[in-house]
């Protein structure tokens, strides 16, 4: 659209700009802290305490593997869903879908007993495998609604050349879906590193904690360090800045292409 | 499904003009082979979600009907007392009311500053994708960054918005905004209002891109004015976006745990506790898990009804 008047357009860059001062301000603040009485030396600092490493070592870990178990599941779950027919499909993708309108804590009393029982606490599984279940439901929207859109016709085509549902799945669907699949990946990656209510509740043990618990950690193991707590929130952010940097445009196209049913 | 043309499962395209009124066994063994098909590709996915979500919520309700410290072995029945002590619970109204304000305020104020930012954004001129970028930019950042970095915003004695106040004389105006009872509440829901306007924005921005340029035109030719056509030309053109941002909303604010939890954890007082956080307090911190699950019942079935509620509505929409 073209605004018609030249002070339309300056009162429009201006109120742009202004709104995206406003934006960056938190964040400024974020690095102005970090840098406070020690300046660069409140990285250093952090970087060397040896439990700052092992959080991000924890959270690598359970990134990992709660991206890769998820995004194999999503990927034949959402094939599946989209292309084949068989009885109940409604009713399981229903199911599932439901899954997206549960609050996280409202699961926290059965999964911390279950896994109390099952000797699952503070370790890396109990914590992945609840936060593949709670993100099974989105990844699921967002990768069938995208296999949705993939013309029947080429998996017909495939089956009177005598392709098996198998080989249609991993040769021609798996191809086509890349961007859907990167796009749950980039999703799975930033709800894994910012969960914070899964860890509070499992991890009481500092060596198994993730990155959001790096803040709580600093405050009370290094009490009236400011400086050295921003340190670490500039640090756990750097990762997410990146995928922000680079992946952004995928977010945003999942944002859409997620809620719209 | 019946369709002119089958495949049989070796790959032959069979010609069936009209389905046969007998059961064919060869037909009845190829659903049955479809079927196991289908099944076995979305199992993996239904299967864990069953385990840890279905069997979640079964736990809920059976413990709901019990007093359990969740330490002890005992587990003593006590019938619907947990929700009739639920209801008689000023604490649990407190949460809920708090629910209640931060979903309204955050869904409306989100989709209006969204609304306009994407409006803005719709123009030309220099660096839209850069302020698209940095609207958007919150949404991934973790709550205990952002917790952080407004504590210090916040903060009473050397916070910004207090020395920005005193400094133009308004220091009279000076709050400590996660401190105060009446304040604490209004100051999270703005930091939750930073970190998601952005999404609201990008979903009203492109469902924008999918209106005709026609319109736009015809609005400017009978003379509406920038704003006029956003209020009466463009917003009504995105009522699907507004129910789906309402939505969202709605179900996102049952969710917040994470940023009240970091900024206040549902203090001073409870005048920030929130249906989650109260949960968690009851189940982790005061042993009272029977209690809990009631809660946790009572917050699934407010979900499910609002669930409920949008796919009604959206039948009629479309």
């Amino acid at each position: 659209m073209e605004i018609q008047t030249k002070k339309g357009r300056w009162l429009t860059n201006i109120g742009l700009s202004l709104m995206a001062v406003i934006w960056l301000f938190p964040i400024f603040v974020m690095f102005k802290e970090s840098l406070r009485v020690n300046g660069f030396s409140n990285y250093i600092a952090t970087l060397q305490n040896p439990n700052f490493p092992q959080f991000v070592f924890n959270s690598f870990i359970v990134a990992f593997f709660m991206i890769t178990i998820s995004i194999t599941f999503l990927a034949f779950a959402a094939f599946g869903f989209s292309k084949l027919q068989f009885a109940g499909k409604r009713l399981l993708f229903n199911l599932v879908l439901a899954g997206l309108m549960l609050p996280v804590a409202s699961l926290i009393v059965p999964l911390f007993f279950t896994l109390r029982t099952l000797d699952g606490l503070n370790s890396y599984w109990g914590l992945i495998g609840a936060e593949v279940a709670f993100f099974l439901p989105f990844g699921l929207m967002l990768i069938k609604s995208y296999f949705d859109e993939l013309p029947n016709e080429l998996m017909e085509a495939a089956h009177i050349d005598g392709a098996t549902t198998l080989q249609i799945f991993y040769k021609i669907m798996m191809p086509l879906a890349k961007p859907a699949l990167a796009t749950a990946t980039i999703y799975a990656f930033l709800n894994s590193w910012n969960e914070y209510l899964l860890v509070l509740t499992f991890m009481t043990d500092p060596a198994k904690q993730t990155v959001t618990m790096a803040p709580t950690f600093f405050t009370e193991a290094l009490g009236g360090d400011p400086g050295k707590l921003y340190a670490s929130l500039v640090l756990i952010s750097l990762p997410t800045m990146v995928f922000y940097i680079f992946f952004q445009r995928f977010l945003q196209k999942g944002m859409t292409s997620g809620a719209v049913k | 499904m019946q369709q002119a043309t089958e495949l049989k499962e070796d790959g032959q395209p069979v010609l069936t003009t009209v389905p046969p009124k007998q059961p064919d066994p060869m037909k009845k063994k190829a659903q049955l082979k479809k079927n196991l098909v289908g099944w076995a590709f979305v199992a993996p996915t239904v299967l864990f979600v069953i385990a840890f979500i279905y069997y979640g919520i079964f736990y809920n309700a059976y413990h709901s009907f019990f007093s359990w410290d969740g330490i002890s072995f005992e587990k003593v029945f006590v019938g619907f007392d947990n929700f009739a002590r639920m209801f008689r619970d000023p604490e649990f109204y407190s949460a809920l009311k708090n629910t209640g304000i931060f979903t309204v305020l955050t869904v409306s104020v989100q989709a209006g500053i969204g609304l306009v930012l994407a409006y803005l954004l719709h123009t030309k001129g220099a660096g839209r994708t850069f302020f698209k970028s940095v609207f958007f930019f919150p949404v991934v950042l973790s709550p205990v960054v952002l917790g952080a970095a407004f504590s210090q915003i916040y903060d009473f004695q050397f916070g910004y918005i207090n020395e920005f106040l005193r400094a133009v004389g308004l220091g009279a105006l000076a709050q400590n905004w996660l401190g105060d009872q009446d304040v604490a509440l209004y100051s999270i829901i703005l930091i939750n209002i930073f970190q998601w306007t952005g999404s609201s924005m990008i979903m009203y921005y492109m469902a924008m891109l999918a209106i005709e340029r026609e319109v736009f035109e015809a609005a400017n030719i009978d003379g509406a004015g920038f704003w006029r056509t956003l209020w009466s030309v463009v917003f009504p053109n995105l009522k699907g976006t507004t129910f789906t941002l309402t939505i969202l909303g709605v179900i996102g604010g049952l969710k917040t745990f994470d940023i009240v939890w970091i900024s206040t954890q549902g203090g001073p007082g409870n005048s920030t506790e929130v249906i989650s956080t109260y949960l968690f307090r009851k189940s982790m911190l005061h042993q009272e898990v029977g209690y809990a699950s009631a809660l946790a019942v009572i917050l699934l079935i407010i979900a499910l009804s609002i669930t409920y509620f949008q796919t009604r509505v959206q039948k009629k929409m479309d």
